[in-house]
């Protein structure tokens, strides 16, 4: 349904009066199944948000896609014109994003404004627009009065809800979720992800959901992918990726984030920060960071290929020299990542980038 | 003694300041924080939860004295903090801000963020506790740090310094009010095992104030629930999250999304949010999202007492009668409603617009 193939976007910056760019997403491929949710996760800067404005084509005005394909019910969304993409943009593919609740113009009603984004797609009278958002408001558990009320009358949760229901008004194909609960408690996170499953359920739509939350994805997606630094570092089934992962950043960032089920694990930080996007030669991003990295990691772009089962690929050159049982079980331990490895463990014999400590390369 | 003590505090912010309310003396008002017991003790962690608008940033401020209380007391190590100097409370009390991009001075490098308190409470062996503070955060050498301005700092190094310059004064209180929610994932532990290392090591007394369910339950010993500014249940963590005692708590913890990727949660499922705090309904706040609600409900005081099956050192309370007299089965959720959610009760509730309101922000 989506295929994204080797897919660059390129920012154009000037620095000191010279001009640069740099390569937010660079060569990330996956795809999108119909009826699927497919969940994108990574920290900030990793290049997420700009994939779904590389999708939507909205990109800033200093950005544009550099190279590769993304493929959609036959088109390439890369290559289209604007006036072609303007009739993409809502009726076959939605956008919510983290701000949408705030995307309301105020001085409108919620009703009035979905039936202006309605007006501009379909010819509909005013009764079949009523009864439309009528009916999705009932799906998104907002009572079906509430329509002609102002924005600043809904709550948060009940906004976002409004706006869930905005982007489906015209049933598209594929919903793009740019961190859709992260603004919101959990109380109306979850009232939210249960809507979102129960209409992906009803109209099958497929979604692309991008969020920071690894919980989010655990719970809700059927394949994830991690992105780390403007690649995809590992895609798989979500069940794959969380139980048996293969690259160590996804190790990393699963023993990083809180478990509700195992509260007294240990956090275990990944020591530094992302690197920066410009002008980094060939190597592996997570070099740096990664407590496996050898000089090869630091010469080598790696490439993702599958290990084990065919659909569940990462980018790393460790996992066939070290296999990736062995560095799930180095990376479960705290001092693997944070203190001096036994002389030999690392197989390479020079000291690991990471015991530099956190400021490798000037932010 | 408690190193901090809150007993019955309360703030009250006057909602209409025109012209008309002037005049008609009709001010009404909003229950931010409502007659609140809490204390945190030498060495301990405790969270305070609940969702925005509950009232929780209000009562940090009380804390810190940015606000003053509008009923109630606050004392620090046994003495009322309004008898206290300002400068001799903030040697004392120091806080830790959410954003550590906005709470640093980006023309100070971190050496002279960290002089300046130093220099206000006229503390001498400056380079000493300039480096030991730095050290203890995990920024080492610290020669690498001192010269280095926050913009050449990234997020979670930013925040450890923010946190060095409420260390530096070696203050028996922390209140850290979402310390971790603006850090990426990967560095956020690291600023959570300062926190404790500093409960452990230090004997520092904490107030961590957040709505991440998740990680409350990895760094507090204690927990509290806030709930349009009353504290709902109180008492270990463990208690908290293995047998919870208010309904309120039930549903919160049970909304907190799993990292298990074969976990069968059930979704908690509210049309219906928080009632409006100007005009709150009588008896339990809770009562119109609560599955449990009966009667009795409009006539509970929200006291808090020991729910029935407490340990007898009274350190786990609820404010719920049906909790404190054994009532509650969650299991019967399931039953409530075949999904386990509160469908049926929120949709035939509550029409009017106040009612869905959004709680404001403070």
């Amino acid at each position: 349904m989506l295929e994204i193939e080797n897919l660059v976007t390129r920012y154009r910056v000037t620095e000191n009066g010279e001009k640069r760019h740099i390569d937010a997403v660079d060569d990330v491929s996956f795809s999108v199944d119909e009826g699927e949710i497919f969940g994108l996760v990574g920290e900030s800067g990793c290049g997420k948000s700009t994939l779904a404005q590389s999708i939507m084509g909205i990109l800033p005005r200093n950005g544009s896609i550099a190279g590769g394909n993304i493929r959609f019910d036959g088109r390439d969304l890369a290559t289209i014109s604007e006036e072609e993409m303007r009739k993409v943009r809502w009726e076959e593919i939605a956008l919510i994003s983290q701000s949408a609740m705030n995307a309301f113009d105020p001085v409108y009603t919620v009703g009035e404004q979905i039936r202006e984004a309605i007006e501009v797609h379909r010819e509909m009278s005013r009764k079949e627009m009523d009864a439309r958002i009528a009916e999705l408001f009932e799906m998104v558990g907002i009572d079906s009065e509430r329509a002609e009320d102002y924005p600043h009358q809904f709550s948060g949760g009940m906004k976002q809800r409004a706006m869930i229901a905005m982007a489906l008004v015209l049933e598209p194909d594929l919903i793009v979720a740019d961190e859709p609960t992260t603004a919101l408690d959990v109380i109306s996170q979850d009232t939210i992800l249960h809507y979102l499953e129960e209409l992906q359920r009803e109209t099958g739509a497929s979604i692309l959901l991008i969020t920071h939350d690894m919980s989010v994805v655990a719970e809700l997606c059927d394949t994830t992918g991690v992105m780390y630094a403007g690649k995809m570092a590992e895609v798989g089934p979500t069940e794959k990726v969380f139980l048996e992962p293969l690259h160590p950043y996804t190790m990393g960032l699963k023993h990083a984030f809180p478990s509700t089920t195992d509260r007294d694990a240990d956090l275990i930080s990944i020591p530094g920060s992302p690197p920066e996007l410009r002008g980094i030669a060939d190597s592996c991003r997570f070099a740096s960071r990664c407590p496996f990295a050898t000089d090869d990691c630091r010469s080598i772009s790696p490439q993702i290929e599958s290990y084990g089962d065919s659909d569940h690929t990462a980018a790393c050159i460790r996992i066939p020299e070290l296999g990736a049982d062995e560095l799930r079980r180095r990376a479960s331990d705290a001092t693997t990542w944070h203190k001096e490895l036994p002389a030999g463990l690392d197989g390479s014999g020079d000291s690991p980038e990471w015991e530099r400590g956190e400021t490798e390369g000037s932010p | 003694m408690s190193t901090l003590e809150l007993r019955g505090v309360s703030m009250d912010f006057p909602q209409e300041t025109g012209l008309s309310a002037i005049l008609t003396r009709n001010r009404t008002f909003v229950k931010a924080v409502n007659n609140v017991d809490l204390t945190v003790d030498q060495g301990e962690i405790v969270g305070l939860v609940g969702e925005s608008g509950c009232g929780k940033t209000t009562l940090a401020k009380l804390a810190m004295r940015i606000h003053d209380v509008t009923g109630g007391e606050i004392t620090l190590n046994g003495r009322p903090i309004d008898d206290l100097g300002r400068k001799e409370f903030y040697r004392e009390v120091q806080m830790v801000f959410q954003d550590p991009f906005k709470s640093l001075n980006p023309r100070l490098t971190v050496r002279e963020q960290l002089l300046e308190p130093l220099r206000v409470h006229d503390i001498g062996d400056r380079e000493r506790r300039i480096r030991e503070s730095l050290e203890f955060d995990r920024l080492s050498p610290p020669e690498k740090y001192l010269d280095k301005y926050p913009h050449e700092l990234y997020g979670g190094e930013k925040q450890r310094v923010s946190i060095a310059t409420a260390l530096i004064l070696e203050p028996s209180v922390i209140v850290a009010d979402e310390p971790v929610s603006m850090l990426d994932v990967s560095v956020r532990a690291g600023v959570l095992g300062i926190l404790k290392d500093l409960a452990r090591e230090r004997d520092t007394a904490i107030l961590y104030i957040s709505h991440d369910i998740a990680t409350v339950q990895h760094v507090c010993s204690k927990l509290a629930v806030m709930y349009l500014g009353k504290i709902f249940e109180r008492g270990p963590t463990a208690n908290i999250v293995e047998t919870p005692g208010h309904p309120y708590t039930e549903r919160l913890f049970s909304a907190t999304p799993e990292t298990d990727p074969t976990g069968d949660r059930e979704r908690v499922v509210y049309d219906k949010t928080v009632p409006d705090p100007i005009d709150l309904p009588e008896g339990c706040f809770f009562k119109d999202r609560c599955a449990f609600a009966n009667d009795a409900c409009d006539d509970e005081d929200m006291s808090l007492r020991p729910p029935a099956d407490a340990a007898p050192d009274g350190e786990h309370v609820v404010a719920c009668h049906r909790s404190v007299n054994g009532e509650i089965d969650f299991t019967e959720l399931d039953d409530y409603n075949p999904k386990g959610r509160h469908e049926t009760r929120t949709k035939e509730s509550g029409t009017s617009p106040t009612d869905e309101s959004d709680a404001p922000r403070e």
